[in-house]
């Protein structure tokens, strides 16, 4: 299998000026290496603050990278300017969480879905556009005839479709889905799931799935990263991470997770002391030591690196494995 | 010991464009010391019913019919002066954003103490203070001495919804109601949050009404739970029979669409078609156009909820009406 995006240290601080003198600097991102291989779906986890979402803009290049590279079929996203990055992008698709917030709401559904034609395949005409966007709308499970409505008279899940349809009008490769059904009921989740599913299998995408949702991301996911306050912490395959996850995050993460079945929840929960800390000023050291039961005068000193303990698991952890 | 009865409740908007039917015929029993979980989707009342406990539905909603009883009394039909007596003393509810919970402009201390003094005038602003660094130790803030001088913002999110808890507490309420406490949180702090609410329950041996959508929540830490569908009390019964050995299609349904549950990457079942508007909702089962099960009453007849085998066991659909099932 080969990597459809390989991503090499990837870094985004941010520059928080306080007054007059004082700056600091967030990482939210800071040294994110990951692969994502053609056609599967990577997930990406972790809570609020994470990065998780940092990430995904990066990656795209709607942030300015500080530092790493996003190798996209062999090419470094983070050197790419003006039109060569167009031409990219144009591969890459992405679907946002609040299908409320992320459709202009004075635009009909025709200019929502067809403006990344108008952008990436200018000379098409009035009639072949038109005739692209009814059948991509046919195809996420609404009307042709839709195009001549406001997003206002859609529901939530039916939004979303038109999010859909508008990252996949210019037939791209791959498709970062961010939370992209956090804000729906479960029966609505539950379609939005099997479109992705069932689109990616038509158009053979490759998905970055980012979500704290545990149950849907172990059903969509082939392989999991978990991120910690702009860290990686633990990278598995997806049923390797859920029967044997390594990291204390991981494990802690997973316990909190409410059980389905009420008659297993005699079950003893691995329960975090305290809050995640500030991202603008995290523990030295690992950091999640500020709220590990294992941690110990190491895990508050060196940060540990992220080393491969099992073929393909992942784990950046003083306590495990080395 | 039954604490809290609702009959008949019905919460109606009067809209522009109608009279959504928000709550429509619920009738509820909680028990004391039980922690009860309301389920159900967006729309469907569950908050509607929550607020109306409280006799804090907004306009233009309105309680146009039934009863309920707090400890034998219909505190529909107390006078206002005497419902704010029950609010936030023997009932106090808490929500799903604790940052809007908060007055940003006084420390948590303060809003502690007015909440005791707002209900026990008798007592001193000192004896307040205390009670009040109590309490966000019972909550566990640590640090609660220092704390109690702090102000909302300086608070992070899980801990802010536990100082809003700990407001909540102030007076040992006999119930709590709390509306969605842990959608804003991530996952950790929220089993944090779920656990301490049912020490407290415990210790303190205060009913607990949770309205969630999340059926996890529920399963992991509720008796009994309640499903609602559009306006209606659906099926009820002890979380782990209604989770196990779901009656009511639509909660077979719900149960269905988890995902992560079957097979990776296979089809997570749908409930087809979408939730009916609430000021035309459809004649019969309001469940009945998206049902796979409905026969012949089902778009006529309305279900009433009836007794099943099992211990409080009780589904509103026509299914369990035949004597063969």
């Amino acid at each position: 299998m080969t990597a459809l995006l390989s991503l090499r240290d990837v870094a985004k601080y941010f520059e928080i000026r306080r007054g007059v003198f004082e700056r600091r600097v967030v990482k939210a991102v800071d040294g994110i290496s990951f692969d994502v291989e053609e056609g599967q779906t990577v997930g990406l986890v972790g809570e609020s603050g994470s990065g998780k979402s940092t990430l995904a803009l990066t990656v795209l290049r709607l942030y300015e990278p500080t530092g790493g590279q996003a190798i996209f079929e062999g090419v470094n996203l983070f050197e790419l300017k003006g039109r060569e990055l167009t031409r990219v992008r144009r591969k890459m698709g992405i679907v946002f969480q609040d299908p409320y917030l992320s459709l202009n709401p004075v635009k009909r559904v025709r200019d929502i879905v067809g403006l990344p034609l108008k952008v990436h395949m200018p000379k098409l005409s009035f009639e072949e556009r038109e005739s692209m966007i009814r059948e991509m709308l046919e195809q996420v499970g609404l009307k042709a005839a839709d195009v001549e409505k406001f997003p206002h008279e859609f529901s939530g899940g039916q939004r979303q479709r038109i999010a859909i349809a508008r990252a996949l009008i210019v037939k791209p490769k791959f498709l970062i889905l961010d939370e992209p059904t956090s804000a729906l009921d479960l029966s609505v989740q539950a379609k939005i799931l099997n479109l992705l599913l069932d689109l990616q299998r038509e158009f053979r995408l490759t998905y970055l799935f980012i979500t704290h949702d545990m149950n849907v991301i172990k059903h969509i996911s082939d392989r999991i990263n978990v991120m910690y306050l702009g860290k990686l912490v633990e990278s598995a395959e997806t049923e390797e991470l859920f029967e044997r996850p390594l990291h204390p995050y991981t494990r802690a993460l997973l316990s909190s997770v409410p059980t389905l079945d009420p008659r297993q929840r005699g079950r003893k929960k691995m329960l975090l002391r305290g809050d995640p800390p500030d991202p603008a000023n995290p523990p030295p050291g690992c950091r999640f030591s500020s709220r590990c039961p294992l941690a110990d005068d190491l895990c508050r000193r060196e940060e540990p690196p992220l080393v491969q303990v099992e073929p393909g698991h992942w784990v950046a952890c003083h306590k495990v494995g080395g | 010991m039954t604490l809290l009865e609702i009959r008949d409740l019905k919460v109606y908007y009067y809209a522009f464009d109608g009279v959504v039917k928000a709550v429509d015929g619920v009738s509820l029993e909680l028990e004391s010391g039980e922690f009860f979980g309301l389920i159900g989707e967006s729309g469907c009342g569950k908050s509607t019913l929550g607020n109306a406990i409280l006799r804090l539905v907004p306009p233009p909603g309105r309680v146009v019919g039934g009863s309920i009883y707090f400890q034998g009394e219909d505190i529909l039909r107390l006078p206002e002066d005497r419902m704010r007596e029950i609010r936030g003393d023997r009932i106090s509810m808490i929500f799903q954003d604790p940052t809007a919970a908060l007055d940003p402009v006084y420390t948590i201390g303060d809003q502690i103490v007015e909440t005791i003094l707002a209900h026990n005038p008798e007592v001193s602003k000192k004896d307040a203070e205390a009670r009040a660094i109590e309490l966000l130790k019972l909550v566990g803030i640590p640090g609660a001495e220092a704390r109690v001088h702090e102000y909302p913002h300086q608070f992070s999110g899980g801990m802010r919804q536990r100082a809003v808890i700990a407001i909540a507490l102030a007076n040992n309420p006999e119930l709590l109601i709390a509306d969605e406490p842990t959608t804003n949180l991530d996952v950790t702090i929220e089993a944090q949050i779920l656990t301490l609410l049912d020490e407290l329950r415990r210790k303190l041996n205060m009913s607990i009404l949770l309205i969630t959508h999340n059926i996890g929540i529920v399963a992991e830490y509720t008796d009994r739970v309640g499903v609602m569908y559009a306006g209606k009390l659906v099926e009820v019964g002890r979380t782990v029979d209604v989770l196990t050995d779901p009656k009511h299609p639509y909660t077979q349904g719900l149960l269905g669409a988890i995902p992560g549950r079957g097979g990776r990457k296979g089809r997570v079942t749908e409930i087809p078609g979408t939730v009916p508007n609430l000021a035309n909702p459809p004649p019969g089962c309001r469940f009945h156009p998206r049902c796979p099960r409905r026969f012949d009453p089902c778009d006529q007849e309305e279900p009433a909820l009836v007794p099943l085998p099992g211990e409080g066991r009780m589904v509103a659909c026509h299914l369990y009406r035949r004597p063969e099932s």
